[in-house]
């Protein structure tokens, strides 16, 4: 094809302050962050550090520790790095020097904002969605402000031809936008309180597959990105195989989002969805690896480099934690496997390989070779830089190996039974005693990490003071190529051959999922067909050197994203849409009565209490169908109980037990106590007290403005139900202090919050007619 | 002869053949690309990174 070109040389001076600012952004907020969660990790040793404070309590301040390392610690590090490699990569400075800055600033404010929020309870209590309607608002606006001023600069480049980084940058921003967004869709209240729009098993699905795809497109799509960048820098070669790089990053956008709902296996969920989470988790281990080998690849014949540079040794350690984590990840979603592992110590070992290790580490890798070159001198210690690594290496190792230890204890301790078939555990507090030599393990080695931390942050900023601020200019060559009749558009690209087969491919695929045999069978022969005709194509346009088709969609931004966009949609609506446009039906008892009943004002209230103390990150609201786990807790939970759930709080960890059922369980007068001080009704228990609940009022008045809030969402309350709130609350509340009273707690008043919090946690697990007769029966506490 | 097939074929071989085959075709790209043969195709691209080293750094205030 002929092609006329025109080739000229422009000076091109990198926006790198805004480098600057995210890099520092980083390293102090990830300080911060860490801290918190040492703090809370020594909490579950020593109960009493909360020193009674509520916004000291672990329940809060652990949204506040997850929030700070994703969104501050990587998100700051990850857009220093999106900004610094997009510019050099595309030969061109940010598109506008204003978004930057709005992205930049816009971005510490939602941090802070976080901040001042999170440990007051002003919280959604869905976890890495816990921001608020406000916040969620800032959020989706800084968000756009970074999406146009990276497209912008896309359509502005100097290079044709958009490198992996630049993709990988794509599906970040795309899929970001498009998961926080429709995960947060929610209808305020007051300023500070708002209710999501899905409820119960949608919400619980919508939230994973947000919650599973936060990991996978802001702590893994843009830090690989920044690995197929950085990583060749520092060891001075090539990518090993960029013709695996494009594999990689097609099989793993496409197959990731289809994995959320591994994080509910077992649960109330239908079963197609937990099996297609699983299938789609076990695929992802080939595209994973792929990613991995790539990159360790990238350093053949320059492995004693990683000896010597501090900066390669994190990249090398990084991209291997990458590796372990990404094959822990699809082993824990095996239904089996998640059986004993999902709730226990173990996921919080799987997730702090990967963000400590793959994140923590490849941060540090490219803090310590960007540093340098951002204030135009050497690194100040290599010494020192090795401190930090030996100390965070020990320190992951030993968190991770205590949390597998004491993981796999819990998960075995809550099965075994005894040869009569009863618990043999059914005491909570001797399995969490086992417990306690591996939580101080693991806080000694966090605490490792936070100092290798301190010592990196040191190294940094004594770096950055012995230079000076860089500014740099460089020619770049440009050549630009007159447009030739003939040359493929949008719709050629988007109706060109592989994109035809993978459609087919999905449209097989669809086939084989349906619940037919026949159907299975046919998409299974066509699915064969289609990744034959796609191998065949594959090894013969390589064969026969023509392999244009992926540069010519490189040198496309728009096509490009069209195409990515459409590789994550794909997964999102297959999930999510069954169980969007599914009918609610409201189960009925074999008398003909409604089961499900919304909650009452009082319960209502008392739920959002229960919400805003984040009970949820310690108790699920799940019975699996486990026989261990209805002797237990009771009946397996149902998905119409949590029908009204606004939000759904089945929870993901158990370090206290299940209270699905918890009220047919305890008295009020037991509540009362166990808030108050849980050592009293528990033995040990590492349970928080919650002292605040007995002093602070509530606002009766307000329940009726949530039930009108919650029957536009769908919530069955009629008029006189909202119209009656304030005298049913005042009803309920005195019936709660009534029963309060006879048990000798004199000085219970209905005007209190814990009287909420009793109503909502004897309400638990009465939604049906089954859950009643069966709770009652529940042993364990 | 299809009903025998069917009634003969456990439902749970269908999805753990789908991934073996995925897995298979995965693990053949991978040798594929990874030939070194191939590698000048998209050396430009790969060096990409590299390039981008000449500059004339100024000072900030």
């Amino acid at each position: 094809m002929h092609t006329a070109s025109v080739t000229e040389t422009r000076t091109v001076v990198y926006d790198d302050g805004t480098v600057r600012g995210f890099v520092w952004a980083s390293v102090g907020w990830g300080l911060i962050g860490l801290l918190v969660g040492l703090w809370i990790a020594l909490q579950l040793s020593f109960p009493v550090l909360n020193f009674d404070l509520p916004f000291l309590t672990f329940s809060r301040l652990r949204p506040l520790h997850t929030n700070a390392v994703i969104f501050a610690l990587v998100g700051n590090m990850m857009f220093a790095g999106v900004y610094y490699s997009t510019q050099r990569l595309l030969k061109v400075r940010m598109a506008s020097d204003l978004l930057s800055k709005v992205h930049l600033w816009g971005w510490q404010l939602i941090i802070l904002g976080a901040a001042l929020t999170l440990p007051f309870g002003i919280t959604q209590s869905k976890e890495y969605a816990e921001l608020e309607w406000f916040l969620d608002v800032l959020v989706a606006l800084v968000w756009v402000a970074f999406a146009v001023n990276f497209f912008w600069t896309l359509a502005v480049r100097n290079e044709k031809n958009l490198y992996v980084s630049i993709w990988f940058y794509i599906s970040t921003v795309l899929t970001i936008a498009v998961l926080y967004i429709v995960n947060n869709l929610s209808l305020p209240v007051t300023m500070t309180k708002s209710y999501g729009v899905f409820a119960g098993a949608q919400d619980a699905l919508t939230q994973w597959w947000y919650g599973h795809n936060a990991v996978a497109f802001f702590l893994t799509t843009p830090i690989l990105g920044i690995m197929y960048y950085f990583l060749p820098k520092a060891a001075d070669r090539p990518v090993f195989s960029y013709r695996l790089s494009i594999v990689h990053f097609w099989a793993l956008v496409f197959l990731y989002i289809w994995a959320g709902p591994h994080h509910l296996l077992n649960t109330a969920l239908p079963d197609w969805s937990q099996s297609l989470g699983m299938l789609f988790s076990l695929m992802l281990w080939a595209p994973s690896w792929g990613g991995m080998l790539n990159g360790l690849l990238t350093l053949r014949g320059a492995f004693d480099k990683v000896r010597r540079d501090p900066v390669l040794k994190f990249f090398v350690a990084g991209v291997t934690f990458y590796g372990m984590a990404t094959f822990e990840g699809p082993l824990l979603s095996i239904k089996s496997v998640s059986a004993l592992g999902h709730y226990t110590d173990w996921i919080i070992g799987h997730v702090h390989s990967g963000a400590l290790g793959w994140n923590g580490f490849m941060a540090a890798g490219m803090f310590y070779w960007l540093v340098p070159k951002l204030f135009g001198t050497k690194l100040w210690s290599t010494k020192l830089a090795d401190y930090p690594f030996w100390l965070g290496m020990v320190g992951i190792l030993l968190y991770v190996a205590s949390m597998w230890v004491s993981g796999i204890t819990q998960g075995l301790q809550w099965r075994a039974e005894t040869v009569e078939g009863a618990l043999q555990y059914p005491d909570w507090n001797e399995i969490i005693d086992r417990q306690q030599i591996m939580y101080m393990t693991r806080s000694f080695g966090g605490g490792l990490f936070v100092v290798g931390w301190l010592l990196m942050a040191y190294n940094l900023i004594v770096t950055a003071m012995s230079g000076r601020a860089v500014t740099v200019e460089t020619q770049v060559t440009v050549t630009r190529t007159a447009p030739v009749p003939g040359e493929p558009t949008l719709t050629s690209i988007l109706v060109s051959k592989p994109v035809v087969v993978s459609a087919l491919g999905m449209l097989a695929a669809t086939f084989f999922g349906m619940p037919n045999v026949g159907l299975a069978v046919l998409g299974l022969v066509l699915l064969l067909g289609v990744v034959a005709f796609a191998g065949g194509m594959l090894f013969r346009s390589t064969h026969m050197g023509k392999h244009h088709w992926h540069e010519m969609i490189e040198a496309r931004p728009l096509a490009f994203t069209v195409l990515t966009l459409i590789a994550v949609l794909v997964g999102g609506i297959y999930e999510l849409l069954p169980g969007l446009i599914t009918d609610k039906q409201v189960p009925l008892a074999q008398n003909g009565e409604v089961c499900v009943k919304p909650y009452t004002p009082l319960e209502l209230t008392g739920r959002d209490l229960y919400v805003r103390e984040g009970c949820y990150v310690c108790h699920s609201q799940m019975i699996r169908p486990f026989r261990s786990e209805a002797l237990r807790y009771g009946a397996p939970s149902r998905i119409e109980e949590s029908m009204y759930d606004h939000p759904f709080q089945w929870g993901s960890k158990r370090t206290g037990p299940d209270l699905a059922r918890v009220g047919a369980k305890f008295e009020e007068a037991w509540h009362w106590d166990h808030m108050r001080n849980p050592r009293t009704t528990s033995g040990n228990s590492i349970m928080p007290a919650y002292p605040w609940l007995f002093d602070a009022v509530t606002e009766p008045a307000l329940a009726a403005d949530k039930m009108r809030v919650l029957k536009k969402l769908g919530v069955p309350y009629t008029d006189l139900e909202i119209q009656n709130a304030v005298a049913d609350y005042q009803a309920q509340a005195a019936q709660v202090v009534a029963a309060l009273q006879a048990k000798g707690k004199t000085e219970a008043q209905p005007d209190r919050e814990i009287v909420a919090m009793i109503a909502y946690l004897r309400r638990l697990g009465n939604n049906l007619e089954p859950a009643k007769s069966q709770a009652a029966s529940a042993g364990g506490k | 002869m299809l009903r025998q097939l069917f009634t003969d074929v456990s439902l749970f071989s269908l999805p753990v053949l789908a991934t073996c085959l995925f897995v298979a075709m995965f693990f053949a790209v991978l040798v594929r690309v990874s030939q070194r043969a191939r590698a000048p195709e998209y050396t430009r691209m790969a060096n990409l990174p590299l390039d981008d080293d000449t500059r004339s750094p100024s000072h900030e205030r």
